[in-house]
């Protein structure tokens, strides 16, 4: 499975309702997600990729890199 | 105002005092109430000729059409309980309402296709019930004695389509439908001059309460069409035809007709005095939009009603401006003369103070008694022994004037805070891609708790660009976060026909959330961009 970073920050994007995502902004400070649009796109993101993240790894997601290296991980490509 | 005790009473008036006078037209076509008369006369005979006893129920699948009347008529002059139906049911269906009534006779269009009644018949009569057409009816006997028919009798039971469970059956006796007419008639300011279009359901309680028994109580003139909507100009042109000065249909009906006539400048809608809104949320951008195509001011008013309280509850006042609320909430008027409104507070028992949102209380002398054979359905639907619970949401402002917020059960309830999935789906009205929206509540197990799901039916197909979905999806939620601070969980882009509506095109909100979580909308493909 090949999971492109312009596809996370898609998905950041249509999760929050805007249109620019940059791979290091910084979801809450910059983009304005509140700690339930990021449990949304956590969730999101574990349907769409068949994966399941872990509370410890939720935390841990800062950006969209961040994200993507984390569904790159548990989706074992 | 003339005083009926009775439904036959009110016909048997108009026949006798006004016999050549045009009770109705239906498609142009004129009939006199000594022939409406005659022919309820006609079906009465023949029903008692086939044994009907008094309180026994007759069902009638019509369609709108001048048999429609002397069946659903003629059940009442022979002592018996009309119960009108969908006449699109197939078979299996509609059998399934006769036996919630436990109806031994049925009527179908004499026009129905033999094939049709004889799958009727076929199933029917193992069950030892009888299939009538008017037309079977024409060779009865003129001279029949018939039962004396009271007041607090059952005319009719309208069946109502709950999303979830059976159906209920509403039971309204002569003196609610009369004591209802008087009172839309009080608060719609309606006189014997109006001229009414209808091409609404005359076996549905506002086609035909509104629409007909209003008509007949004031000897108005009243137009009636096919309730088809595939084309919308009939509605217009019979308007201008007739020059009528009122109509009433519910919202989604009038954006159809926006959405179908490209010339509004080609019909002359002056006439109207009132284009009554009700049966479903309105929509402020409905009333906007109407009056601003057709050169109208201050016509379309919304109304309220339930078919507990018989059907009208409130209205708008005509040719006064509409009033809405801070959150763009239309107010669907006052109550009628002699119906109050209550909402419950937040206690059980308790009344909410103005302004303050809560389940909308009726008391009306045309309240029914309760479901038919259904104890524990009417005592749930009773709040005291005048006043029944609407199931609705809503609140009066500080002049007594009614916001509908939305359905009890279908109230979203996020980080605590209510959102009533009416004011969400009218965040998308002017979205061209979007056909609607349906707004449900989910609580995945998680941490965030119930979240908004928001399932928009879209114009498009599979060759329709991602980017284009990708913008609407983002346009959807900016405009939620704007509109209340925090954000949907999910947004789903769905195939057209995928969100379950009744057949008068209500949402079905908790169908659509159990077609969601039993993930039938992920395997049947209806699932177009999320």
């Amino acid at each position: 499975m090949s999971i492109t970073l312009d596809e996370i920050c898609t998905l950041i994007g249509l999760q929050l309702g805007i249109q620019e995502v940059g791979a290091n902004h910084h979801i809450q400070a910059n983009l304005g997600a509140d700690s339930v649009d990021l449990v949304n796109i956590a969730a999101t993101a574990e349907e769409k990729y068949q994966i399941e993240i872990s509370e410890t790894d939720l935390v841990s997601i800062k950006t969209a890199a961040d994200l993507h290296q984390l569904v790159l991980r548990l989706a074992g490509s | 105002m003339p005083q009926f005790e009775t439904l036959l009473e009110m016909l048997a008036h108009r026949a006798a005092a006004s016999a050549d006078t045009i009770a109705y037209t239906y498609l142009n076509q004129p009939r006199s109430y000594s022939q409406l008369w005659a022919g309820i006369n006609r079906v009465a005979a023949r029903l008692l000729a086939s044994g009907l006893a008094p309180g026994d129920r007759v069902v009638i699948a019509l369609p709108n059409s001048h048999e429609f009347f002397d069946a659903f008529y003629g059940a009442q002059r022979a002592g018996g309980i009309a119960v009108p139906i969908f006449p699109g049911f197939a078979p299996q269906r509609a059998l399934a309402m006769v036996d919630l009534c436990a109806a031994n006779i049925v009527f179908l269009p004499s026009t129905s296709p033999g094939a049709k009644l004889g799958q009727f018949r076929e199933t029917a009569a193992s069950r030892g019930l009888t299939i009538l057409t008017v037309a079977e009816c024409q060779s009865a006997a003129e001279t029949a004695s018939f039962p004396d028919v009271q007041p607090d009798d059952i005319a009719f039971i309208q069946y109502t389509s709950g999303s979830t469970g059976d159906p209920k059956g509403v039971q309204l006796s002569h003196r609610n439908l009369l004591d209802n007419a008087a009172q839309m008639i009080a608060g719609m300011e309606i006189t014997p001059d109006e001229i009414f279009v209808s091409w609404l359901p005359v076996y549905h309680d506002m086609g035909l309460i509104l629409k007909t028994i209003v008509p007949f109580y004031l000897g108005a003139q009243i137009h009636l069409l096919a309730t088809s909507l595939r084309t919308v100009e009939p509605w217009l042109e019979a308007i201008q035809a007739h020059r009528a000065t009122f109509t009433a249909a519910p919202d989604f009906a009038y954006r159809l007709l926006l959405r179908h006539i490209a010339h509004p400048a080609d019909y002359d809608l002056s006439s109207l005095r009132v284009a009554l809104n009700a049966a479903e949320p309105v929509r402020a951008q409905t009333i906007e939009e109407f009056e601003a195509a057709f050169g109208l001011k201050n016509v379309m008013v919304a109304g309220y009603g339930l078919a507990e309280a018989t059907v009208g509850v409130s209205m708008g006042k005509p040719g006064s401006q509409v009033r809405f609320d801070s959150r763009g909430l239309v107010s669907a008027g006052r109550p009628f003369p002699g119906v109050e409104l209550m909402i419950q507070g937040g206690e059980e028992g308790q009344l909410a103070a103005p302004g303050e949102v809560g389940e909308i209380l009726v008391r009306s002398v045309a309240n029914s008694r309760g479901y038919f054979n259904n104890p524990a359905g009417t005592e749930a639907l009773h709040w005291d022994e005048h006043t029944i619970r609407s199931g609705d949401l809503g609140y009066l402002d500080e002049e007594g004037y009614l916001f509908i917020a939305g359905r009890l059960k279908n109230i979203i309830i996020h980080a605590g805070r209510s959102v009533y999935p009416q004011e969400i789906e009218e965040l998308y009205t002017d979205i061209k891609l979007v056909r609607f929206a349906a707004a449900v509540g989910i609580d995945r197990g998680d941490v965030a708790g119930e979240q908004v799901y928001i399932f928009a039916e879209v114009r498009g197909d599979a060759q329709t660009p991602e980017l284009v979905w990708q913008q609407t999806v983002i346009k959807m939620v900016s405009r939620f976060f704007h509109r209340f601070g925090f954000r949907p969980a999910r947004v789903l882009l769905l195939t057209p026909g995928s969100i379950p509506t009744t057949h008068n095109s209500k949402l079905q909100h908790s169908r659509l959330r159990q077609l969601y979580l039993d993930r039938q909308l992920h395997d049947q493909g209806r699932i177009l961009y999320s």
